[in-house]
């Protein structure tokens, strides 16, 4: 800008020299010379706006994302227009500063009418306002809806529209800058004595100097609009190519079919309730506190059995699958399956290119041997966990019963390809192999050296974990040898604090000491509106299946006869009890609840109905005939609220039916007594299918409900659950003949309800500060944590409200 | 005095040995099981195989007194099992615990007495003033408050309201800031305890000819305080006191809990919700040795403090 302003002060004083010498020689009334040859003020305008916007556009349309925003995108442009927008030169402007230099400088010496026709002269020659954020703006916004690439961030774009616009911008002479070159040049070469000959010739040297740096703004755009251009083809560079799966598998065994899984994606739509935003910094500390209230004792998959602990394992011990946000197994450690005509044989193959945290592959010996050794009963697994499954396969019940080491069913046969033959048909083995239990680590190896090995396991992903027993704190840090690019090599780390009071855990919360904790108090206070952390409570309803309930023994009087257990169904208000007792949570009326697949589609049964009149018909129709009648009836209890709610039953079966129901109140680990005739029970499923949300409940033979289930009823259940198996994952019929088995169950009044799953009791509602940014939880499937490897840390400030946008 | 200590010590052997028996006997005849907690109560009826299993596996399947036998057979030779639970040595988690309510307990106490004793004696020389009841009502309101109210309740004041200081959670060594709110609720317990016994003694000894005599003597009041009650008055809370601080350095459970410090005495508490015998065991060894170590203390203090008292 100080050569543009050298030059002109130059020229015009050159001028000045020479029309002064002529006003020495000529009349001084000549008229004033035409303006010399130059671009229009159309073609002025034209030329600016034109390279302007079109830089501006073009650089914003190749830079801006998919899927962005669109008040995040105005936010953006208006932020960076305004940034980077510099005042420029209007018409009013120049006549403005033309006027005052011409009245400074001619003393008088030239009318007004000459002064004026000078004046509009050049203002005519003048370019419209040279820089005009408003009308920049909807060209950028324009370009942004009609083209936005994928893969560039927030910040991203906004340095990119940033960049451009100060590119077209720049050297444009300001308004101060005009006005002062005119009045110097003009005072410079007058000295009081200028014709308006003069002063036109100094006004169209300035304009010649204006348009040269039009011209030099002109370049600089384009320059600008190049480089982001170049700037935005390297922030959407595709990521490296995810490692090449190798999928050159061998050929299909005969007799079996082979499905190539699709592979684990971190899907954008359905991605995050709190997606990173433009404006926002990473928080220098990128480790996530966590506080638990239960004790973290078991951090090895096959010692688990429902804990909240299992949901890092997806990321810390990778099973065969995982199970993906359409709840069908996607590609962990295994790409494809192949299954045998009958269900009863599979072969997972393994990723070649998985290793161990010590950087040692992963064969398919060593996810046998993880597995036999997490079965045996000195591993303890729980009810429930790892040992379901093994069981299963040919031999394993021998290896969970101690009687052998090794499975026969589980074949490796050859580095990545593992045989598992089951002792039945199996639909769902694959889903069974998405679950967590089934997660691969070097125990097996370790255990032989080290007995403490569990609190430093050898996994397989891109987190390893630690855990302290005598603190209970568990440490998830990035692991070495991760082996895919997808998810990236973690950047964040996370402590899980054993802090058991859940009341301490809401004032670190507050306190912004933990990042994440399960809900404190009351979920139902918290899920108001009004509550003041209502705003950090996640909930992201999950589809589930399952129940808590009082099972009636079927097998002993009076509870052998259906109109007894139908009166004690109808004869308590069990929603009311439930929802008075458990905040929140709804009193269950199904096993499958709606969303869950093959739920019934009339949804929420309505066959247990508080309805005393209908329980006092039943009693009389039950062969007792009276409550007089009937023998002694005890329920079993042990945790107080389940106390209280046995209390409440007891109460309204005595008002409404006159019955006399006693309360067992035993200690924790005490075993129910010879008397007791109801017992409490619940079950559930960790994978999205009618067959294991059934199968614990209804069952005969499952664990919950053998021995308890009426002869002929347990019969019917039989037939109906051999049909059920017999279908296929893909027979139109097979949703229908699960149906049946959980319409035949609830018609049997087979039990008193207490709470439904799939609200709460699939820890579906958590506590995230506002900062945790691209956090997802599905809550079930023990993917609770599924997009671990792609959280971020935003800078911690509980008063930032741009986080609750 | 020896001759009287290593008899004591002799004692206490027999003692140790029907205390480790009854918790033995009630852990195994008592109702609750460890691995029927362990498999999760209400899931369902635990398979019965499996249970016997595990009942093999750590040797729950033998008759009492051998597992009893066996047990004291460990314990002599340093072994204090593997918790049910967690498969971890119960010796390594009492080493690491312990040694943390140690420290805690041990500053319980002096706090402890160097608040109580001065309190008991202010409010014993200021008897039936305001100072009496601001002294003896504070002490009553701190020990009537549970500890996982007052707990939370300190923390909301000054964490949260007047924003000194973060949540004091957690163990970061003796010398952190987080252990004077844990230590001060420790000490707040027992503290009823030694200023009214404090206040007892010294109402007790004013009365007494000696101080008297002393008074007539022109013996300033402060040095008939500290010279003539003091002493005398201090031997009921000695007593009392040895008690209280066995049990704070065993652990303060419920500060432990509030306060997620990874003391002897959450562990302890722990144990006996899952029923893990080993540890509860653990819980009995170690306490009653304390208890029992204490009294001795106590009484060779006695001595000490009360030229009459003889030992032998």
């Amino acid at each position: 800008m100080s050569i543009t302003l050298r030059m002109t002060k130059f020229v015009a004083l050159l001028c000045g020299l020479v029309s002064l010498a002529a006003l020495l020689a000529c009349a001084s009334d000549e008229a004033p010379a035409p303006a010399p040859a130059g671009p229009s003020a159309e073609e002025i305008a034209k030329l600016v706006s034109d390279s302007v916007n079109a830089s501006v556009s073009k650089a914003v349309a190749d830079a801006v994302p998919e899927g962005t925003d669109p008040r995040e995108i105005q936010r953006m442009v208006e932020a960076a227009v305004a940034a980077s927008a510099q005042p420029g030169v209007s018409r009013a402007d120049v006549e403005s500063a033309v006027t005052s230099a011409v009245q400074s400088a001619t003393a008088g010496q030239l009318t007004a009418a000459e002064v004026q026709r000078i004046v509009d002269a050049s203002v005519q020659a003048l370019p419209p306002p040279q820089i005009d954020a408003s009308a920049i703006r909807p060209l950028v916004q324009q370009a942004v809806a009609s083209s936005v690439p994928e893969g560039v961030s927030a910040e991203q774009i906004a340095r990119l529209v940033e960049a451009a616009v100060d590119g077209a911008t720049a050297g444009v002479p300001t308004r101060a800058e005009l006005a002062t070159s005119i009045e110097d040049a003009v005072r410079g070469a007058s000295a009081g004595q200028l014709t308006a000959a003069d002063v036109q010739n100094i006004v169209n040297a300035s304009l010649v100097a204006t348009e040269a740096a039009v011209e030099r703004a002109q370049k600089a755009a384009e320059d600008a609009a190049t480089a982001a251009k170049e700037a935005a083809a390297a922030a959407m560079a595709p990521p490296p190519e995810p490692m090449e799966r190798m999928l050159d598998l061998p050929p299909v065994m005969s007799g079996y079919t082979r499905t190539i899984v699709s592979e684990f994606t971190f899907e954008e739509d359905v991605k995050s309730p709190r997606p990173w935003r433009v404006g926002m910094t990473l928080d220098q500390d990128q480790s996530v506190t966590l506080a638990w209230a239960g004790t973290i004792r078991h951090v090895i998959p096959g010692r688990m059995g429902s804990s909240y602990g299992r949901t890092w394992n997806q990321w810390t011990f990778m099973s065969p699958f995982i199970t993906g946000h359409d709840l069908q197994p996607q590609a962990s450690l295994a790409v494809a399956y192949d299954k045998s005509a009958d269900g009863t044989s599979y072969i997972l193959h393994l990723d070649p290119a998985a290793v161990f945290h010590d950087g040692s592959p992963v064969t398919a010996a060593d996810v046998k041997a993880v597995w036999e050794f997490s079965a045996t009963p000195a591993e303890q697994a729980p009810w429930g966990g790892i040992i379901t499954y093994v069981k299963d396969m040919v031999g394993g019940a021998a290896v969970v019963n101690g009687d052998a080491e090794t499975a026969e069913g589980l074949v490796a046969l050859d580095d990545h390809r593992l045989q598992v033959n089951l002792v039945r048909q199996n639909e769902l083995f694959p889903l069974e192999m998405s679950t967590s239990w089934m997660g691969v680590h070097k125990g097996f190896e370790q255990s032989k050296t080290d007995e403490n090995w569990a609190e430093h396991p050898i996994g397989v992903g891109p987190f390893q974990v630690t855990y302290d027993p005598e603190t209970r704190d568990v440490d998830i840090t990035p692991a070495p040898n991760w082996w895919r690019t997808d998810p990236p090599r973690p950047s964040i780390t996370y402590h899980i604090r054993h802090v058991p009071d859940r009341q301490v855990q809401e004032i670190q919360f507050r306190n912004s000491e933990i990042d994440v904790g399960f809900p404190f108090g009351d979920i139902a206070d918290i899920m108001s509106p009004g509550h003041d952390l209502n705003m950090d409570m996640l909930f992201r309803p999950a589809p589930a299946a399952g129940m808590w309930y009082f099972a009636f023994d079927q097998t002993k009087p009076p509870f052998d006869d259906i109109n007894v257990r139908k009166a004690f169904l109808h004869g308590a208000d069990h929603k009311t009890i439930t929802e008075t007792l458990w905040p929140a949570n709804f009193v269950a009326t199904e096993l499958m609840n709606p969303g869950f697949p093959c739920a019934q589609p009339e949804g929420h049964y309505t066959g247990w109905a508080y309805d005393p009149d209908m329980a006092k018909e039943a009693l009389a129709a039950s062969s007792y005939g009276s409550a007089d009648a009937l023998p002694a009836m005890t329920v079993s209890v042990f945790r107080p609220v389940i106390v209280s709610q046995a209390e409440v039953i007891q109460e309204q079966l005595k008002e409404n039916l006159g019955v006399t129901l006693n309360i067992e109140v035993r200690e924790s680990g005490q075993a129910e007594g010879e008397e007791v005739g109801i017992y409490r029970r619940s079950g559930g499923t960790a994978i999205a299918d009618p067959d294991p949300a059934l199968w614990g409940i209804t069952h005969p033979d499952a664990p919950t409900p053998a021995g308890i289930m009426h002869p002929s009823n347990a019969d019917r259940m039989r037939e109906l659950w051999t049909t059920a198996r017999s279908l296929s994952l893909d027979d139109p019929g097979r949703c229908a003949a699960f149906q049946a088995i959980e319409k035949e169950w609830l018609d049997s009044y087979p039990v008193m309800p207490i709470i439904g799953e799939g609200k709460f009791g699939s820890n579906v509602g958590i506590m995230v500060q506002p900062w945790m940014r691209d956090w997802d939880h599905l809550g079930q499937n023990g993917a609770f944590y599924i997009g671990m490897p792609y959280w971020k840390v935003a800078t911690r400030d509980r008063g930032n409200a741009e986080y609750y946008r | 005095m020896l001759k009287y200590t290593f008899r004591r010590i002799l004692f206490s052997i027999p003692v140790l040995f029907v205390i480790l028996l009854a918790t033995f006997a009630l852990g195994f005849y008592g109702p609750g099981d460890p691995l029927r907690t362990f498999y999760g109560e209400e899931l369902g009826e635990p398979d019965p195989a499996a249970i016997e299993r595990l009942r093999k596996l750590h040797g729950l399947d033998r008759p009492f007194w051998t597992q009893f036998f066996d047990y004291i057979g460990g314990l002599l030779r340093g072994d204090l099992g593997r918790s049910i639970l967690d498969r971890i040595s119960v010796g390594r988690q009492v080493k690491a615990t312990l040694t943390i309510s140690a420290q805690l307990g041990g500053a319980a106490a002096v706090l402890l007495l160097a608040l109580g004793v001065p309190l008991g004696i202010l409010a014993a020389v200021k008897q039936n003033t305001w100072v009496d009841y601001l002294v003896v009502g504070t002490t009553i309101a701190g020990q009537s408050t549970p500890v996982f109210v007052l707990g939370p309740l300190l923390m909301i004041v000054f964490v949260l309201w007047l924003d000194v200081m973060n949540t004091p959670v957690g163990w970061d060594g003796f010398w952190s800031t987080k252990v004077i709110m844990p230590v001060f609720l420790m000490a707040l317990g027992p503290m009823l305890t030694v200023v009214r016994q404090m206040r007892s003694g010294v109402l007790e000894t004013l009365g007494q000819g000696y101080v008297r005599t002393a008074r007539a003597k022109g013996l300033a009041e402060r040095r008939v305080i500290s010279r003539h009650i003091i002493k005398n008055a201090f031997t009921p809370v000695a007593t009392s006191t040895g008690l209280i601080v066995a049990g704070l350095v065993t652990g303060v459970a419920f500060v432990e809990l509030v306060f997620a410090i990874p003391g002897f005495g959450f562990y302890t508490l722990s144990g006996f919700q899952g029923r893990d015998f080993p540890v509860i065991m653990a819980g009995a060894v170690i306490g009653s040795s304390l208890t029992i170590t204490a009294n001795l203390v106590v009484d060779l203090t006695y001595a000490a403090l009360d030229p009459r008292v003889r030992l032998g």
